[in-house]
């Protein structure tokens, strides 16, 4: 349904080129809950803004990205809004709390939404924001009130709704829960994914917890740098992993099921995106790389179907697997 | 002493004036009506101990890091500070407990001047108070950085606009550490950190906490962090603590409806494990409206009559030991 070929996303600053997202392909199929995971200034939303082409006037954006057959980036501004956004391809932004409209009702601003990418009276969006409202949770005499008269889970829950009104093929979400309490974001989540499954469309969610991906999708995509580190199903990621960097953000992340677990970091920062080092991206905090990883690009290799890996070493993955665990193999390089 | 109480709070309460406009206040002889924001909380900091507070936005756990480093003053309570009461000093007493007590804030990026360089930041607090002559406040500086494995010679000069967000946030653990304090407050010292550098602080903590002596109290909504981080934890609900214990008693075998919530909302990093029931209703009440008895009744999926009626004790937090506050467990 979605499929990227080779995307390049360029900043052109004061300082330099800042190549947010280096050579980017994957596919997307009908149906799919794909998370993106990764640190901040992975590239992860700027990914996104280009799929549905809201990056700002200083970006450079190459590459393909085929929509239902259609390619997006060679479509006119014009007849992209028309037949895409909003109708075909849908966002829930990262802070819903600051994505609405302060001196507009919230009813008025998602009938606003519908009327500018369908055809229907006013009338008619009412009632139908009335029934979003009501299906996404929130009783429909709130759509008369200001976005500072409801809480932020009910703003984020808003955002939901504005994205489902056209009921799109293919939602984003970029950090949906991020500033919410974890009850509210337990539910926002569930809502998510409930709507997903009866609309029978796919999703896109970012987010930099793959824990909170691994309770929602079924598929996986780990960024780094821009680049593609490993992607595949969820299971496969999280149970045969293969990159040294996934190895090590499962060790990064606190489980509260495992009492006195040794949370162990990664040492290093990521790579300035305006000077991209040569060769494999995460060589300079890897606890394995060699000197050839430094020589030249690193290819997907797919290790089983459907599961890819930029690394060289994807033979000794079973070795890097055991090692990853102990804790000295990260010190290493400080 | 393995034990020693470094700061302990009895009954600690501070509530929020509702102001009113200009002419309701002119007119109205009395004030609206307060937020509870602590409303009675007990509990003991221990040396080498790291406390976790845990809970959602609006519980009151800023309220208490900031009643705790005397910013706002008590409404009501008593806080010890090695067995001396300190919540109405005033002058050189508090210049003197400020010395003792020291913040690390949430966000590395705004919680330092970006015109001073990284030494100048840590001497900041060696220069208000007055420490130590000239030549010793730069060896302090020197063995701080050093202390948060930073090396003096690189960062020096370096301005904060040049370091990233996980040294930012330890040259700011090493300008608290800088006057000598022996208690430590982190208000969500790792939440604007990524995933990567979030443990190497966590580590950090653990490890000067263990070295320097230190009382360590770790606000964070985060449960999955403070399980793996303190020593004891306790759980606010609107002004209060509704559950404490040792990590491995309060998130093995929660008592209080609220925690056990809490901790099955959290995600878990495995995709085989299908996650757990929430079954507590609604948002968390203001602080204004606290409902009479238990004032978690209202999403509480378990409450009884006799929870409507009569307000559950507050948790002594004497000790280690688990307590609920919930009248069922």
């Amino acid at each position: 349904m979605l499929e990227i070929r080779n995307l390049k996303v360029k900043y052109l600053t004061h300082l330099g080129e800042i190549k947010a997202v280096n050579n980017f392909s994957f596919k997307l199929e009908q149906g799919d809950k794909i998370g993106i995971a990764g640190e901040s200034g992975c590239g992860k939303s700027s990914l996104i803004k280009a799929i549905v082409r809201i990056l700002p006037s200083n970006t450079i954006v190459d590459g393909e990205i085929y929509f239902k057959d259609k390619n997006l980036i060679a479509m006119e501004d014009e007849e992209f809004r028309k037949s895409v956004r909003w109708k075909e391809i849908s966002i829930i932004p990262q802070s819903a709390m600051n994505a609405l409209n302060p001196v507009y009702r919230v009813c008025d601003q998602i009938v606003e939404a519908i009327r500018t990418h369908s055809e229907i009276t006013r009338n008619e969006a009412l009632e139908k924001t009335e029934r979003l409202l009501e299906y996404v949770g929130i009783n429909p005499t709130r759509m008369y009130d200001y976005p500072h008269q409801l809480s932020g889970g009910m703003k984020q829950r808003v955002m939901i709704a504005m994205a489902i009104a056209l009921n799109p093929s293919l939602l984003i979400a970029d950090e949906p829960t991020t500033a919410l309490d974890v009850i509210v974001q337990h539910r926002i989540l569930r809502r998510i994914i409930e709507i997903q499954e009866e609309l029978e469309n796919s999703l896109i969610m970012i987010s930099h917890d793959i824990s909170l991906i691994a309770q929602t999708c079924n598929k996986i995509i780990i960024m780094y740098a821009g680049k593609i580190m490993e992607c595949g199903d969820i299971d496969a990621i999280f149970y045969q992993p293969y990159h040294p960097y996934t190895l090590g953000l499962q060790n990064a992340f606190p489980n509260i099921n495992i009492l006195e677990q040794n949370i162990v970091s990664i040492p290093g920062l990521p790579p300035s995106l305006i000077d991209l080092p040569k060769g494999c991206l995460f060589a300079d905090r890897c606890p394995f790389s060699q000197p050839v990883c430094r020589k030249e690009e690193v290819n997907q290799f797919e290790v089983e179907e459907g599961h890819f890996v930029s690394c060289l070493f994807t033979d000794k993955a079973e070795e890097f697997r055991g090692l990853a665990k102990r804790e000295d193999t990260w010190k290493m390089r400080l | 002493m393995e034990d020693e109480i470094v700061i302990g709070v009895k009954n600690l309460k501070k509530y929020f004036p509702i102001d009113k406009g200009i002419l309701a206040q002119l007119f109205a002889l009395r004030s609206a009506g307060f937020i509870k924001a602590v409303d009675g909380v007990n509990f003991k900091l221990k040396k080498k101990r790291i406390f976790g507070l845990a809970g959602e936005s609006g519980c009151g756990k800023t309220t208490i890091a900031m009643l705790l480093t005397k910013i706002y003053a008590p409404t009501g309570g008593e806080i010890f500070f090695k067995n001396k009461e300190i919540s109405h000093i005033e002058g050189d007493k508090l210049k003197e407990f400020r010395q003792k007590c020291q913040m690390v804030h949430q966000d590395p990026y705004e919680s330092l001047n970006p015109q001073f360089t990284i030494s100048e930041s840590v001497m900041e607090s060696l220069n208000a108070l007055g420490l130590e002559s000239k030549k010793e406040r730069r060896n302090i500086v020197s063995e701080m950085l050093r202390s948060v494995n930073l090396s003096p010679e690189q960062y020096w000069d370096k301005y904060p606009h040049e370091i990233s967000g996980g040294e930012l946030q330890r040259v700011n653990i090493a300008a608290a550490l800088a006057c000598g304090p022996e208690l430590l407050i982190g208000d969500e010292p790792t939440s604007m950190l990524d995933v990567s550098i979030k443990a190497e602080i966590i580590t950090l903590i653990r490890n000067l906490v263990e070295k320097k002596g230190l009382a360590f109290l770790y606000i964070s909504h985060d449960l999955a962090i403070l399980s793996q981080v303190s020593d004891v934890i306790a759980i606010m609900y609107l002004g209060k603590v509704v559950e404490i214990g040792r990590p491995r008693d309060l998130i093995g075998n929660p008592l209080h409806p609220y925690t056990k919530a809490l901790i099955n909302a959290i995600p878990i990093p495995d995709p085989r494990f299908s996650s757990r029931a929430v079954d507590i209703k609604g948002d968390i009440t203001t602080a204004i409206s606290i409902p009479e008895g238990c004032r978690f009744i209202e999403r509480c999926p378990y409450a009884t009559l006799r929870c409507e009626k009569e307000e559950p004790l507050d948790i002594e937090g004497d000790s280690d030991r688990h307590q609920s506050s919930c009248l069922l467990s």
